[in-house]
């Protein structure tokens, strides 16, 4: 799959025909024609399809060679527009996206505005009222040309490296000055601003300078690609003597550590007693044995995790004898944890606010 | 527990404080057990229930009781009224006093200690306390409210001896349903909490070797192993009701069970 280019949007104009051909009745035909359009230079594609009874329906297509979501947004808007404006007699055309490929979310959105698809991959949305005529079929639910695409998610440790590096760093900066200041790939960071950007998580001037960030709203965003238990190689543990016990011993340690989860928050803000205590180690065995964490069936109230990336152990804080991840990394994990963990992570999120000054470098 | 002291706490320490005052030329054959010692060794342990006791209660050891001044008119002075069991007193403050004598050395009878000159309802008789009087250390007890500067410097029972104590009242009520020895099965998670595997051990095999609480030290922990290593166990579920905290029940029953278990394995020759 490497390498592979992505087709053009004449290829998928092509394909487009015969994936609809294949799936009409017998007897009836499907042709994708071209005409001049009104305004000058430019063509006005249509896809033709005809019955066995000779009756005819027409789609006004627009063909693109890639469309996210945001882009779909604005190009269906602009396309209500020409839906108006190149009626053929009384009748409204009906209106075709063709791509070589949609994602799902792109294609909820043209089907919530009434509008009919059909990617190279053969996921195809067609619906007209006169012929009746309504297909849906699926194709491939991941981009085949992925390498063209731009970045969709926070999933990965580079993507999640980068965006601890936005949320704890204060703007402005430029890219490739935070990227040296954070270790991060600057090609990384540069992808992932532009997804934070096309979020509108954060803004840039027009020499690309990131001059302001929601950084609550990127750690809620990276919280939906992100989970502590799966994202960190994790095992839960009891610990029998409760959980004073558990950090008095952790203050004594001669190993890398960085405390997360409830234990964390609650040296930043109060919150009620934490239930569950969450670390990160780089080696879970030798924790759990230096702890004195047991391995039970059920009741455990520690989990201890190797973190998908070093930096949980960049930009710790020391407070009470402990060493404590930052504050965003905190949040992230509360966010992505269970009972009330969400809502822990919300509070620190609202201290924060507040300290900004305490917290952020 | 951090923070401020339950105030019913605050009250039954003054209360014992009361009571060491009035029973002074005694008070090397006092032992301060119950709740209130648990407490004491227990100060850190984290648990979602207020540290609070109402009673007070003190082990005599009849050996090194003097004749005089009678523990009933001891008591009496210094503002105590006895209550209708024997033993059972209750201070000008309105806190319970029990007074105990292990059951090896109460002489004969069933409810009241024979005390020589102290009579039979100075103090009651208790299986299990023998071994408080074996593992026992000094310790200053301070009074909680901060306009009362007394401390006294007692004997407190160890916290081997408070298991085996614990385990004999655990034991007695089984089936009971009663919140009050649930009580117990929680101050015994506390303990094994709170103190060391290692420190427990000891303090059970010198019980052990011990003639006066060799009985009583092996019958405890018969009693931990029945009740308190099954999830099922009465006494695992007796700890996890008195905590009274649904949310924790798995995490404190998997702690219980691990601390006993644990007690049980290092305590074997």
């Amino acid at each position: 799959m490497t390498g592979k280019k992505r087709i053009s949007e004449t290829a998928a104009l092509r394909l487009a025909e015969q994936i609809v051909a294949r799936s009409l009745p017998s007897g009836w035909s499907a042709k994708v024609l071209q005409a001049p359009a009104r305004s000058a230079g430019s063509r006005f594609v249509f896809l033709r399809i005809r019955t066995s009874d000779g009756d005819s329906s027409e789609f006004g297509i627009v063909a693109k060679r890639s469309l996210n979501p945001m882009a779909a947004g604005q190009l269906l808007d602009t396309m209500g527009v020409q839906a108006t404006t190149s009626q053929r007699g009384t009748k409204p055309v009906d209106l075709a996206v063709i791509a070589p490929y949609l994602s799902e979310r792109t294609r909820e959105l043209i089907a919530s505005r009434g509008v009919s698809y059909i990617d190279s991959t053969g996921n195809m949305r067609l619906q007209s009222d006169k012929p009746a005529l309504y297909i849906l079929t699926n194709g491939a639910d991941k981009d085949p040309w992925p390498d063209d695409q731009p970045l969709k998610s926070l999933r990965g440790r580079g993507a999640a490296r980068a965006l601890r590096a936005i949320v704890d760093f204060r703007p402005p900066y430029g890219v490739r000055e935070l990227a040296a200041r954070a270790n991060v790939s600057p090609a990384t960071l540069s992808r992932v601003t532009d997804l934070l950007a096309r979020d509108a998580l954060l803004t840039r001037d027009s020499r690309g300078r990131v001059n302001d960030v929601d950084w609550a709203g990127c750690l809620r965003r990276w919280s939906k690609d992100y989970e502590f238990a799966t994202s960190n190689q994790t095992t839960a543990f009891l610990a029998p003597r409760g959980l004073s016990d558990f950090t008095s011993k952790l203050a004594t340690v001669k190993w890398r550590y960085a405390l997360t989860g409830s234990l964390g928050a609650q040296s930043f803000s109060p919150i009620a007693p934490a239930r569950l205590g969450m670390l990160y180690v780089d080696d879970i065995e030798t924790a759990a044995r230096q702890l004195d964490l047991r391995e039970v069936d059920s009741g455990t109230n520690v989990l201890i995790a190797e973190p998908f990336d070093q930096v949980v152990f960049e930009r710790t804080t020391k407070r009470d004898g402990l060493t404590l991840t930052a504050p965003t990394q905190i949040v992230a994990d509360l966010l992505t944890g269970s009972g009330r963990m969400p809502a822990e992570g919300e509070e620190l999120v609202a201290w924060m606010k507040d300290n900004e000054r305490v917290w952020r470098t | 527990m951090s923070g401020v002291p339950d105030p019913l706490y605050v009250r039954a320490r003054c209360a014992l404080l009361d009571a060491f005052d009035a029973l002074e030329p005694h008070l090397d054959a006092i032992v301060l057990v119950g709740a209130q010692a648990v407490y004491l060794h227990t100060a850190d342990t984290e648990l979602a229930v207020a540290e609070y006791t109402t009673d007070a209660d003190l082990a005599i050891a009849p050996g090194d009781l003097a004749d005089s001044p009678l523990i009933g008119d001891a008591l009496t002075s210094g503002g105590f009224t006895p209550r209708a069991h024997p033993g059972g007193w209750l201070s000008p403050d309105g806190i319970y006093l029990d007074v105990m004598v292990p059951d090896a050395l109460a002489g004969p009878g069933t409810r009241g200690a024979r005390l020589g000159a102290h009579g039979k309802r100075a103090a009651r008789r208790t299986k299990g306390l023998e071994a408080t009087l074996v593992d026992r250390e000094r310790r200053t007890v301070f009074a909680l409210d901060p306009t009362d500067s007394r401390a006294r410097e007692i004997w407190i029972a160890g916290p081997a001896a408070l298991i085996v104590a614990k385990l004999h009242k655990i034991g007695e009520r089984v089936g009971a349903q009663d919140r009050v020895r649930d009580k117990d099965a929680l101050d015994l998670y506390r303990l094994l909490q709170a103190v060391s595997t290692d420190q427990l051990a000891d303090g059970m095999r010198r019980l052990r070797e011990h003639p006066l609480s060799r009985d009583v030290t092996a019958t405890a922990l018969v009693t931990l192993r029945a009740l308190f290593t099954r999830r099922d166990a009465e006494g695992v579920e007796m700890t996890v009701r008195a905590a009274g905290d649904p949310e924790n029940s798995d995490v404190m029953r998997a702690s219980m069970i691990g601390l006993a278990t644990d007690l049980l394995a290092a305590t074997q020759e």
